[in-house]
């Protein structure tokens, strides 16, 4: 899978499960103030990551570096295909 | 409002930048703390000016339960285990003691501010509890340091501290200085010859460096446990020293910066006062055991610090202070008004105390639906004040030092699902058992079923983690290492059971709802619904505390029958 497609799959996920009107999701939108915005989000957004792309996510994944925007998780999906 | 190890690192320079004065800000925080001390403290005796209560009356305010016997407010802030001083002087120290701190903090150079943190809390604990406490609590957290971070040959004089200080607390203080003395230079030696020719060598196994590092974060849980047993088979209760008793009190916080070391977010070859700046801040001393979690790990405390304008952090802190004084100053104010009115207008009795619902029912009184209602709610709104009070200013101080902390408390009433209620009034502590128990959970089982992950990590934290680690410090070490206490303690269960349950249900309904659009609070045609689901929300919550604060002679099915006699539902004794 490519990254550009990791990346619309990732913003229709969002768009979908956590709308937010007014707001264009773009690849660096900040993702952490705009849509994963308390813990539900985030074991989420995990959940589907996993179920979604097959990967395996742990604890030690959970960091802002991941999360940041579209761009840095894209990045980490790909890494973990 | 995202902490879970989510908070962005922050560069030096950046950190430089945020460092500039404005002494307007500084005037006005000394100000905030003045009105503490004139509020709080009988300060106004010495200086011969009015009392609070003289002053409030001459501006016409007559207020009930606001005031002590000695003329100031009555404050719920205090020193936890004190002897020394009475409570309005141990509240004087700190306040005197915050304003040295916040001044050093904001007019020192940038890479002396952390550590004139950490010494002016040593000083203000030092004046408060003398010597031998505080050797105890810089010793034990010297053994977790030594374990976590193993020191090269230039610092090996370290690994001689442990033993000198810990002999120090654990001293008899009848006993001679000279012998005090002797003794500790000789434990001092053995533990220096134990960590140096022993440990150090053992702690590079990994397996035995991961164990080690594990016993010394959960050593309060394991010698409560183990003291309670001995107590509980017969045997001797044991008593903590003092010092010991305010390093467990950092229990959960020393959990939050062991998964931070886990997760390598922690750099090695850590300071000693690296390491000493994310536990001693001024801003923990008041009321050890209350937000406990607050400041949460290394990697939160050390991303948050100057991240911001200082300033800006400043007034934030002044904000944060005044709201303090608020909740202090009339939160029992506010409830016995609500009491009064719920009583005398409407008719309904209401108890002033869970407790005492709880004894009246357990002895065969009838309580409505209505008085339970009413009761669950005031007694939650007053503990949420209570804890404002004291919470805010917490963590007012460690803002004015510099330190980005999120309140603990951020508007309940604004609530409308329990997940969310439970992030609002008690943030840190939410963090804590996310970090600690939900994330460990979540990622390692039924990884197939969303619902069912959710509610096995949910049990994990607002149910297990929540019971024992979280109410351990409170009802537990605190009271002393008794077997009743555990039994008491693990009566409550219910308590967490139907709060675990009630946040399952309002995570996998924020998951299904059709309408994910829709904001609360959006001013709409389902704004009504907002404030009804903010009402159901804290009268459920405020429900299950019936199980929480019980009558000692009543037995968990009593506190079943008044949960359920809380929705007119009334079961057979």
């Amino acid at each position: 899978m490519e990254k550009q497609q990791i990346k619309a799959e990732l913003k229709n996920y969002f768009e979908t499960e956590f709308p937010n009107p007014g707001l264009n999701l773009e690849p660096s939108t900040d993702l952490l103030s705009n849509f994963i915005t308390d813990s539900l989000r985030v074991v989420s957004t995990v959940a589907f990551m996993e179920s979604h792309f097959g990967i395996d996510i742990t604890e030690a994944d959970i960091g802002v570096e991941t999360f940041r925007d579209l761009n840095s998780l894209s990045d980490f999906i790909f890494s973990k295909l | 409002m995202l902490g879970l190890g989510l908070q962005k690192p922050i560069s030096d320079e950046e950190r430089q930048k945020n460092n500039q004065h404005r002494h307007g800000f500084v005037l006005a925080t000394l100000a905030v703390l003045g009105i503490f001390i004139y509020l709080f403290t009988e300060v106004y005796q010495p200086l011969g000016i009015a009392s609070p209560k003289s002053f409030a009356n001459s501006l016409g305010f007559n207020l009930q339960h606001v005031f002590d016997n000695d003329d100031n407010v009555d404050c719920e802030i205090y020193i936890t285990d004190t002897s020394e001083f009475s409570n309005d002087q141990e509240r004087l120290i700190l306040f005197l003691g915050s304003a040295v701190a916040f001044l050093l903090a904001y007019y020192l150079p940038f890479k002396f501010k952390r550590t004139a943190l950490t010494f002016s809390f040593l000083a203000i604990v030092v004046i408060l509890y003398g010597f031998r406490p505080i050797a105890g609590l810089l010793g034990s957290h010297i053994v977790v340091y030594l374990i976590l971070h193993p020191i090269n040959v230039n610092r090996k004089f370290l690994a001689w501290l442990p033993g000198s200080l810990i002999y120090l607390t654990c001293s008899d203080p009848s006993s001679p200085t000279s012998a005090v003395f002797f003794n500790s230079v000789v434990f001092g030696y053995v533990s220096f010859f134990c960590y140096w020719f022993i440990l150090r060598y053992l702690l590079d196994k990994e397996k035995f460096s991961q164990i080690a590092g594990t016993i010394a974060i959960q050593s309060a849980g394991i010698i409560t446990l183990l003291g309670s047993s001995i107590e509980g088979l017969g045997g001797n209760q044991w008593k903590l020293p003092l010092g010991i008793l305010l390093f467990f009190f950092h229990w959960r916080r020393l959990f939050i910066y062991h998964m931070d070391f886990k997760n390598g977010r922690i750099p090695k070859d850590l300071s000693l006062l690296g390491y000493l700046s994310i536990f001693f801040n001024p801003g923990q001393i008041a009321n050890w055991s209350w937000g406990s979690s607050i400041g949460q790990g290394y990697s939160y405390t050390t991303d948050r610090f100057y991240n911001k304008d200082k300033n800006q952090l400043v007034l934030d802190g002044i904000k944060l202070l005044g709201w303090s004084i608020f909740y202090l100053a009339i939160g029992d104010w506010i409830k016995y008004n609500l009491v009064y009115f719920v009583r005398h207008e409407m008719g309904v009795p209401v108890f002033w105390r869970l407790r005492e619902l709880g004894c009246h029912f357990v002895d065969g009184g009838q309580a409505s639906v209505l008085t339970i209602w009413f009761s669950c709610l005031f007694d939650q709104i007053k503990w949420f004040m209570l804890m404002a009070g004291v919470l805010h200013f917490k963590v007012g101080i460690w803002k004015i030092c510099g330190y980005d902390i999120e309140p603990n408390m951020n508007r309940p009433w604004l609530t409308t699902n329990l997940a969310n209620l439970w992030g609002r009034i008690t943030l840190h502590y939410r963090d804590f058992l996310i970090r600690c128990f939900y994330y460990p959970v979540f990622f390692r089982f039924f990884k197939k079923n969303l619902y069912l992950r959710l509610f096995a990590a949910i049990m994990a934290s607002a149910g297990f983690g929540n019971l024992f680690w979280g109410n351990i410090i409170r009802r537990w070490i605190g009271r002393g290492l008794e077997w009743r206490f555990a039994i008491g303690l693990l009566k409550t269960w219910p308590h967490f059971v139907t709060l675990g349950i009630g946040i399952w249900v309002s995570a996998v309904w924020q998951l299904i709802k059709k309408d994910k659009t829709r904001k609360p609070w959006t001013w709409d045609r389902k704004f009504p619904l907002d404030l009804i689901a903010m009402y159901v929300t804290l009268q459920y919550y405020s429900l299950t505390h019936v199980f929480f604060y019980t009558c000692a002679r009543g037995t968990v099915w009593d506190y079943w029958r008044l949960f359920f006699a809380g929705f007119g539902i009334h079961l057979e004794p």
